[in-house]
């Protein structure tokens, strides 16, 4: 009755689920959170990527939305779990005006103007003292606890991560679900269509700005949602972390998957370029170096992804299909 | 230092200004004048027909990777004296991306125009307004213009597929 | 049904349509001919939206269409096929086909990014029509076959299947026989005959002269962007400046 697939989900979700109570060191578990993170914004890189639309300013998104939270908790005094889906609605307000200008250039031009808009936001960051000016907001609070039933309550403190684990796996769920119901319904088939041809979309009556400016809206938002999250898990914020520079990273982890598979890529990416210098024992100043190879080889010969070479191993099996038929 | 109407210039910025002159006119004329400029010009407009043309394309693209690269050199090693060296200059590499694009893809004069024209807003704008605020504006201004002429400053623009 | 009034594209300095008069009456077959060049893609894209005119107008049941862009001017019932073959080429045929039922929906947006039942009957609903129109253009055999893997008088039947989808008014269908062998034309003349008797109207551009007096009611001949001739197929067969114009100067050349 169950299909295969959903057995396959929930069985991951479990294993998610139970991840920080077999990997105990709090260290790794932070490398976990960040691998959540950069494969939810991957996903927002792939979504807008689907309708032709290629986005170096997911990273500023993400920023708006850190910087964001972090202002209302702290400037404002909200509790953060009113400062988190409020800097949400903020990033997806601000997405949408910004959206529309930026949209409106069609692909190339929009490549160069969030390009712009990515340096822009740093700067403003930096700049204005009321962001903490390049030194960045330091000692952001915490996420108040949450009362469990039968347990007691869920303290954020920064020593012990697992608490926010569950945070970040709960919102990467609700995006991923989030993401599939759209990409299941006609607003994702657009998408597609518009992608592979926006000619013939258009001529079909789907409006190609609308369209775009709507998976622009979505995936920015997902992006500052994730942000608002890393402001009060990190607790410090620097203008410099959110830069054109982030956003190819996550273009990388997205290709590293493969960007035919909208969920599954960004996981598999993201895991691999977090975990992996870790285990090379590459530095901080060196990584770049890594990430730049890995970036060659994958134009070179890898670019449909890692995943997408279970595609050609998938069509090695099919017969060729080029025989000519007759129309009656 | 070189006084130029009340404007004091060290001789290495002099030797900077006029070095770089010479390479824009050098290539200027590598670009209008010799076969392998003209082959350079013929394969950016048309791979497939220069190639009728006995033009190996594969070997100006090449050719053309070397240029750029030696220009990008000479403009760091030119700079070195008169402006600080460190590990992340070229960083700025995203940067000249957005000014070329203003400058409008494909057009020489245009890039030219360009940096000159963005290097004074920065320069003068970070003497009378505050540091960030200048650069602020500075990428402001540029994705302004590009939004009313996609083409950049000298309104061409190469047309770029992105398949 | 379509009116042109005075429509003029220029590109650069070149008019591909030049001051064209254009009229197309309701439920019949119209032929758009004329040599390479002609402006009859280039009036199509601009009666499709893809391309606003110079100056000039068109009319679409007495409304002005002009400057209205593609996706609207798909709304208002006129579709189009494609000179290349414009397929979704990673989609099976069925979903191609499918996709062409985008503007029909009636359910909320909202209610279809929740999968509500109703949107989801909606949904089946339209796979159903879509396999429909396959066996109505004798294609339900390939429903699952990926696009790009279709001979090419099969995409190009797509195409046509995918513009009847909208369910148009107004088809434009661009060079519908081109790179078909005999049989395949046939099959689509008939088809394009079926098409019109649906109540359809049809502006046929097309380069094989047998399609064309086969099935067309009236003929408009282009040249330059103008329009040269009009008439019945047997007048305009035997018009000499048509002749003159798909055979070159050379002849009034020798002539003079």
């Amino acid at each position: 009755m169950l299909s295969r697939k959903f057995i396959y989900i929930i069985l991951v979700i479990v294993i998610l689920a139970l991840l920080p109570l077999v990997v105990r060191n709090p260290y790794y578990i932070h490398l976990f959170i960040m691998v959540g993170i950069n494969a939810i914004l991957a996903m927002t890189f792939i979504l807008m990527l689907r309708t032709g639309l290629i986005c170096l300013g997911i990273a500023a998104f993400w920023g708006i939305g850190a910087y964001a939270s972090a202002m209302l908790s702290m400037k404002l005094g909200l509790p953060v779990w009113l400062s988190l889906p409020a800097a949400a609605v903020i990033t997806a307000i601000i997405a949408a005006f910004i959206g529309a200008f930026l949209v409106k250039q069609g692909g190339f031009g929009f490549i160069i103007q969030t390009l712009a808009f990515g340096f822009i936001i740093v700067l403003i960051f930096g700049t204005f003292q009321v962001f903490g000016g390049y030194v960045g907001i330091v000692g952001i609070s915490h996420p108040e606890p949450i009362p469990i039933p039968f347990v007691g309550s869920m303290t954020f403190t920064p020593i012990s991560k697992m608490p926010f684990y569950y945070l970040m796996l709960f919102l990467a769920l609700l995006m991923v679900l989030i993401l599939t119901a759209f990409y299941s319904s006609t607003a994702g088939r657009a998408w597609r269509a518009i992608g592979l041809s926006a000619h013939l979309a258009e001529s079909l009556g789907m409006n190609l700005f609308n369209y775009r400016l709507l998976a622009f809206i979505i995936a920015s938002t997902i992006a500052g949602l994730m942000g608002s999250f890393f402001a009060h898990y990190f607790g410090t914020l620097v203008p410099g972390s959110f830069g054109p520079f982030k956003t190819i990273n996550v273009h990388v982890y997205a290709i590293l998957g493969g960007i035919n598979f909208p969920i599954l890529g960004p996981v598999i990416g993201s895991l691999i370029m977090t975990l992996v210098p870790e285990f090379l024992r590459i530095t901080e100043g060196v990584e770049p170096i890594f990430t730049g190879i890995i970036m060659i080889l994958l134009v070179l010969f890898l670019p449909d992804g890692l995943l997408g070479l279970t595609r050609l191993w998938q069509r090695r099996g099919k017969p060729s299909e080029n025989t000519s038929h007759h129309m009656n | 230092m070189v006084n130029v109407g009340g404007i004091r210039i060290s001789y290495e910025k002099v030797m900077l200004i006029g070095l770089t002159l010479g390479v824009i006119i050098g290539l200027h004329l590598l670009l209008q004048r010799t076969k392998i400029g003209r082959a350079m010009r013929a394969v950016s407009f048309n791979p497939d027909v220069a190639a009728l043309q006995a033009v190996n394309a594969n070997l100006v693209y090449l050719g053309t990777m070397a240029v750029g690269c030696a220009l990008a050199g000479f403009a760091g090693g030119v700079m070195a004296p008169v402006f600080a060296v460190s590990p992340k200059m070229g960083g700025v590499t995203l940067l000249i991306i957005l000014v070329v694009m203003l400058g409008g893809v494909g057009s020489m004069p245009g890039a030219i125009l360009s940096g000159l024209i963005l290097g004074q807003i920065l320069s003068f704008g970070q003497y009378f307004l505050e540091s960030g605020v200048a650069q602020i504006i500075f990428f402001a201004a540029i994705a302004i213009i590009l939004y009313f002429k996609p083409g950049g400053l000298s309104g061409q623009a190469q047309q770029i597929s992105l398949q | 049904m379509l009116e042109a009034i005075k429509l003029t594209k220029y590109f650069g300095g070149l008019a591909a349509v030049n001051e064209l008069n254009l009229i197309v009456n309701q439920n019949e077959i119209l032929g758009l001919i004329g040599p390479n060049g002609a402006g009859k893609t280039t009036f199509f894209n601009v009666v499709s939206g893809f391309f606003p005119p110079t100056s000039g107008r068109v009319l679409f049941e007495g409304r002005d269409i002009s400057q209205l862009e593609a996706h609207d001017i798909a709304h208002r019932g006129i579709s189009r096929t494609f000179q290349a073959s414009t397929l979704f080429m990673k989609l099976s045929v069925l979903d191609n086909v499918f996709t062409g039922y985008h503007m029909s929906y009636r359910t909320g947006f909202l209610k279809r990014v929740l999968h509500t039942p109703l949107a989801r009957k909606e949904e089946e609903g339209f796979k159903q029509k879509a396999l429909e129109t396959l066996k109505f253009m004798g294609m339900a055999s390939l429903k699952d076959e990926l696009a790009a893997n279709l001979p090419h008088g099969y995409q190009r039947t797509l195409g046509i299947a995918m513009a009847l989808a909208t369910n148009p008014k107004l088809l434009l269908l661009d060079e519908p026989a081109t790179g078909m062998n005999l049989n395949e034309k046939k099959a689509v003349i008939d088809l394009i005959r079926r098409i019109r008797d649906m109540g359809i109207t049809i502006i046929l551009v097309e380069h094989d002269m047998k399609v064309v007096m086969d099935l067309c009611d009236r003929i408009i001949v282009l040249n330059f962007g103008q329009k040269i001739a009009e008439g019945l197929p047997e007048e305009i067969k035997s018009n000499r400046e048509v002749v003159e114009a798909y055979l070159g100067k050379e002849e009034s050349k020798n002539a003079a």
